[in-house]
């Protein structure tokens, strides 16, 4: 589902050149669920950046659900995200001025189907906020909005699901009870997932945990 | 003051340094809304200013003497002008409006009669530079006699002719010796209507125009002693007065020598003063918006300060401090572009000026440009700083202020109101109309509040529009309804803009209106002049003969001056402004049997026919309102340098708009039947026999003039479209202010626009999909602001040519829909180049930064 070679991603700074990535090579197959640790500044995000197309490679290759993003257009790597790809974000990035449905909905609305609401009020029941509807990112506790990121990541039935650090700005128990969300809704749905975290409890309960240390994967973890 | 204040206001100060040290990123908007503004009121009145002291020291030249009194149809009696060689040199000239021939053409000419002596001071400019021996008459192979002459170049061009070409005036031939390419005196007439012909006396009588009743002014120009100053002049009017109080002769002096050329300086420097002051109010609300934002930003620093004991008026303080700096950089700033300004416009379009400007610093307009920008600067500035104070330690540590709405406190209300009858007793001070300043200020505050109620109106909707299904559609309602959205900002900026240009776009198409379809269908084809009586009946003979002839009007004509009314002298009348043209110089009137056509009676009855009593007029009745007059108040007029006393025995309602013949006061026949007259005709025929008829008129009467009525409102039409453009150009100053106010307001909330892009991006957006709910949403918000700008515009048009102009409104729908559409796709196109940063920014950093 999804396979990375030899991806270096390198970003300017005012000190010079700063090489993020460094030869990464790594392969994931169609629902398997990859936990992805290593300490800060490792390189971590940037790689779930590149894998949700959100950040260029400056060399390598990257193919994710048979598709290479070398030859896609920003906007042609926006439609291949609304349909194969969600994002469980640790800040959540809700749209402020949508009601927790509207958010839910959008992916399926900006894919062109005409269920997204039905289909976002299904997944905000099934993640338990039947109740939350109407309310606005500003009015809910940072768990019910990460439910509500979950439920808009899985909306669209993508195929792949990123999630970097989802439990970051939880405390231990919400933590932990989005983690049980996450990955049984993954389960569920036979989603190929991959997640970031400091937490190698929480990526020991992945089929496959890699170790990045200086842009590189760690062989010897 | 107490000591802690004292130390309070200290600290205050320190704390507004450190933080302006920080730079001035966040106050762009603000500085340059203030330095446009002002930079505008002040280069508008130092120009004004340059351009009216030019004249004054000009004067002598502008006016070709130090006192000249004119006189209309006759010259100077022989006692006048024993006392007038008594007070200087005296140089003696006639005008008159007449009509040079050359074979198959006419051409109507300025002519101008000019002594030995002129000019009395400045240079006549003659190419080749042959002086007044130009003038001088000779005679051809033939001995007849051809007189000398020189002319404009315009004169050249139209006939197509070179100097040289001999041509025919009245009843002799006149030879175009030389191109006149200065004439010192030339703006002191006015606004010509023909080319500049300059003969001598002897060739204006030799060739036949000094007619009876013929409207010519007589010029006594007086070049007094050097020693000779203001006093003297004074003297010598008050001497004329007194010696001859009934002469009806209009004099001027060198410290005005111009006074329609003045007085037109001085109103379009008025009307783009306002129009400047318009662009301060729009460059206001970016003030306002651009503080908000500042504020805002600063929200964590306020509320620490607040936290550690400061109070909400010691933050006050430390931020109004701020902005006064602020304020003070943009008014030194837009003061000096204001006082440079005469000095550039001398530099690069000097040699286009009527007149020369004095180019040095005229501190009146800069002081008033200055209190015009700190009193706007505040008026805006106030409202945001003023929450401050009231605002809780919690709602800023929250940093939305707009979370928190929150009233300034009442002395800040009543500081910003004084503020505002500041800016309006500043703008009454400085106009000379008060009338359009108060007209002007009305209009503007009137369209503030409706387009400040709009937005909220706009607001309200969104909020209650539902939530649409569309993803696009709920974004733009949703950007329109968050806290901060800038959509006052843009309905504002953007609808005062509008306004004032959709208002100028309704004035100028009515008036284009006026002019090429509603006056050829009402006017006559021709104004002849200077008819004489033993010439009426013949050259009515000629255009009943004539069957390309539908309609034919003739008046007698003779110019008169309103001397006094009710024995009150006519220069101690406070008239109405829109009356006072009466009493300048002279009018044209006439007298009549029987009520003429063109107008409506009023009040009172018309005399009966065979009336032969005392003189009786038939006034116009706007005209005698503004001169505070009416039926059975007497009116004493000079005719032929004789006064004649007459009472006001009707009123009417003239329609100045019709074209034809209109008089102010008509006169019962007696006497003035018997006093020598010219009559005026109006003639209404096929345009293709125009040519052919003005050419059989000029052969036939060569003292007749004759005025194409095409060609005149050609040349009035062509007066008018530059000052459209002149008041367009000013006008597009408040549309840059309408668009920086904009781009502030985007600014403010680029960080939040970007965030959305982002979001939307990760979720599958493309850029066309998010730019399409921005296009709604600025299309919306531009709608809005249009639909009011297009009403305010629409009834600030119909206030001026229906008011002002009393002439017909229409209305105008095409020029209204353009200018709509025009400001609907403005504001989104330069909403979305607002936005199109926040849609091409990369989403990886954004999302590791939030």
């Amino acid at each position: 589902m999804i396979r990375i070679e030899n991806l270096h991603v390198t970003l300017p700074s005012r000190a010079g050149d700063v090489n993020i990535l460094r030869g990464i090579d790594l392969n994931v197959a169609a629902g398997q669920k990859l936990g992805l640790i290593g300490p800060s500044g490792s390189g971590k995000s940037t790689l779930l950046m590149v894998l949700a197309g959100l950040e260029p490679p400056t060399q390598g290759e990257v193919e994710v659900a048979g598709h290479q993003y070398t030859k896609m257009s920003e906007d042609d790597l926006a439609r291949f995200r609304r349909q194969h790809i969600g994002i469980v974000f640790q800040s959540f990035h809700l749209v402020p001025t949508m009601t927790a449905m509207e958010n839910v909905a959008l992916p399926l609305e900006l894919a062109g189907h005409n269920n997204g609401f039905e289909v976002a009020r299904e997944l905000l029941a099934e993640v338990g906020l039947a109740h939350r509807l109407d309310h606005y990112p500003a009015q809910m506790s940072g768990g019910e909005q990460q439910r509500v990121a979950i439920a808009r990541a899985l909306s669209a039935n993508p195929p792949v699901l990123f999630a970097d650090e989802p439990t970051g700005n939880l405390d231990h128990a919400t933590g932990q009870a989005i983690m049980d969300l996450l990955v049984k809704l993954a389960d569920q749905r036979k989603t190929t997932l991959v997640l970031i975290t400091h937490d190698s409890d929480l990526a020991q309960r992945c089929d496959q945990v890699v170790t990045m240390r200086d842009g590189k994967i760690d062989v010897a973890a | 003051m107490t000591g802690q204040n004292k130390i309070g206001l200290g600290l205050a100060l320190r704390l507004a340094r450190r933080e302006l040290r920080g730079g001035l990123a966040g106050f762009r908007i603000f500085l340059l809304c203030l330095i446009l503004g002002i930079a505008t009121i002040a280069s508008v009145g130092s120009l004004s200013s340059a351009l009216v002291a030019g004249m004054g020291a000009q004067g002598q030249s502008i006016l070709g003497a130090d006192i000249d009194f004119r006189l209309t149809h006759r010259q100077a009696f022989d006692e006048e002008k024993a006392w007038l060689e008594s007070q200087g040199t005296v140089s003696e000239i006639a005008t008159m409006r007449t009509m040079v021939r050359l074979e198959a053409q006419s051409l109507l000419v300025e002519a101008k009669a000019v002594d030995a002596l002129y000019p009395l001071y400045g240079t006549l400019d003659l190419a080749p530079p042959l002086g007044l021996a130009a003038l001088q008459s000779t005679t051809d192979a033939q001995g007849d006699k051809i007189y000398g002459a020189v002319a404009e170049q315009t004169l050249f061009d139209r006939l197509e002719v070179a100097p040289g070409t001999i041509v025919e005036l009245g009843q002799i031939r006149i030879q175009l010796n030389a191109v006149v390419m200065a004439e010192p005196d030339r703006t002191a007439g006015g606004f010509p209507l023909a080319p500049r012909l300059l003969v001598s006396p002897e060739t204006l009588r030799a060739a036949g125009l000094l007619q009876p009743g013929s409207l010519i002014n007589y010029h006594y120009r007086i070049k007094l002693p050097p020693t000779a100053d203001g006093a003297n002049m004074l003297a010598i009017r008050a001497e004329a007065a007194d010696r001859f109080p009934d002469a009806g002769w209009r004099i001027r002096d060198r410290s005005d020598a111009s006074p329609s050329l003045r007085r037109f300086i001085e109103r379009l420097g008025l009307f783009l003063t306002l129009v400047g002051l318009t662009a301060l109010v729009v460059g206001g609300v970016g003030v306002g918006n651009a503080i908000s934002a500042y504020v805002q930003k600063r929200s964590e620093s306020i509320a620490i300060m607040r936290a550690l004991g400061a109070s909400g008026r010691f933050i006050f303080y430390v931020y109004a401090l701020q902005i006064g700096v602020l304020t003070i950089l943009g008014v030194i700033i837009g003061l000096s572009i204001g006082a440079a300004t005469p000095l550039a416009v001398k530099f690069f379009f000097g040699a286009l000026l009527p007149v020369e400007l004095i180019a040095k610093i005229y501190p009146q307009p800069l002081m008033a440009a200055a209190g015009f920008g700190i009193l706007s600067a505040a008026a805006f500035a106030l409202w945001p700083l003023g929450k401050i104070e009231k605002t809780p330690v919690t709602a800023l540590f929250r940093q939305s202020l707009g979370d928190v709405p929150q009233n300034a406190g009442k002395p800040i209300i009543i500081a910003i109101g004084l503020c505002f009858i500041g800016l309006a007793t500043l703008a009454l001070l400085i106009s000379e109309r008060r009338d359009v300043a108060i007209w002007f200020g009305l209009g503007v505050g009137l369209s503030y509040l409706a387009l400040a109620g709009a937005a909220r109106l706009i607001i309200w909707l969104a909020k209650r529009a539902g939530r649409p299904r569309q993803p696009e559609l709920r974004m733009a309602l949703s950007n329109i309804t968050r806290p901060n959205a800038p959509v006052k900002a843009v309905m504002l900026s953007m609808g005062l803009s509008v306004t004032l240009l959709s208002a100028i776009s309704m004035v100028d198409g009515n008036i284009n209106a006026q002019i090429s379809n509603d006056l050829p269908e009402r006017t006559p084809s021709f104004f002849f002049l200077d008819i004489q009586p033993h010439q009426i009946d013949d050259f009515l003979t000629r255009t009943k003969a004539n069957p390309a002839i539908s309609r034919v009007e003739t008046s007698p004509l003779l110019r008169g001056q309103i001397l006094a009314v009710n024995d009150v002298a006519a220069a101690s009348l406070t008239p109405a402004p829109d009356a006072a043209w009466v009493l300048r110089g002279d009018r044209g009137l006439t007298y009549s049997v029987n009520e003429p056509s063109g107008g409506e009676l009023v009040a009172g009855q018309w005399w009966a026919a065979d009336y032969a009593g005392p003189p009786l007029i038939s006034f116009d009745v706007d005209i005698a309102k503004g001169l505070g007059i009416g039926i059975g108040d007497k009116v004493k007029v000079n005719i032929l340098g004789r006064p004649l006393t007459a009472t006001i025995y009707n009123l009417r309602k003239i329609d100045w708009a019709s074209g034809g013949m209109n008089f102010v006061m008509v006169f019962s026949p007696s006497p003035l039947s018997s006093a020598p007259h010219t009559h005026l005709t109006t003639v209404t025929m096929a345009a293709a026999q125009e040519a052919a008829f003005a050419r059989e008129v000029a052969v036939a009467y060569p003292n007749v003039t004759i005025i194409r009525v095409k060609e005149a409102i050609q040349a009035a039409s062509s007066i008018l479209t530059n000052l459209g453009l002149a008041i367009r150009a000013m006008s597009t100053i408040t549309l840059i202010a309408g668009i920086l106010v904009l781009a502030g307001a985007m600014a403010s909330g680029h960080r939040a626009r970007v965030y959305d892009a982002v979001v939307m991006k990760v979720l599958g957006a493309t850029r066309r999909r998010i730019m399409l709910a921005y296009a709604i949403e600025y299309g919306l918000m531009g709608l809005g602001a249009a639909l009011i700008a297009a009403a305010a515009g629409t009834l600030a048009s119909w206030g001026l040519i229906a008011g002002a102009m009393q002439a017909s409104w229409v209305f105008l729908p095409i020029t209204l829909a353009v200018t709509i559409f025009a400001a609907v796709v403005l504001t989104v196109i330069l909403g979305l180049i607002g936005t199109y940063a926040a849609l091409s920014a990369p989403a990886a950093p954004v999302l590791r930064s939030e």
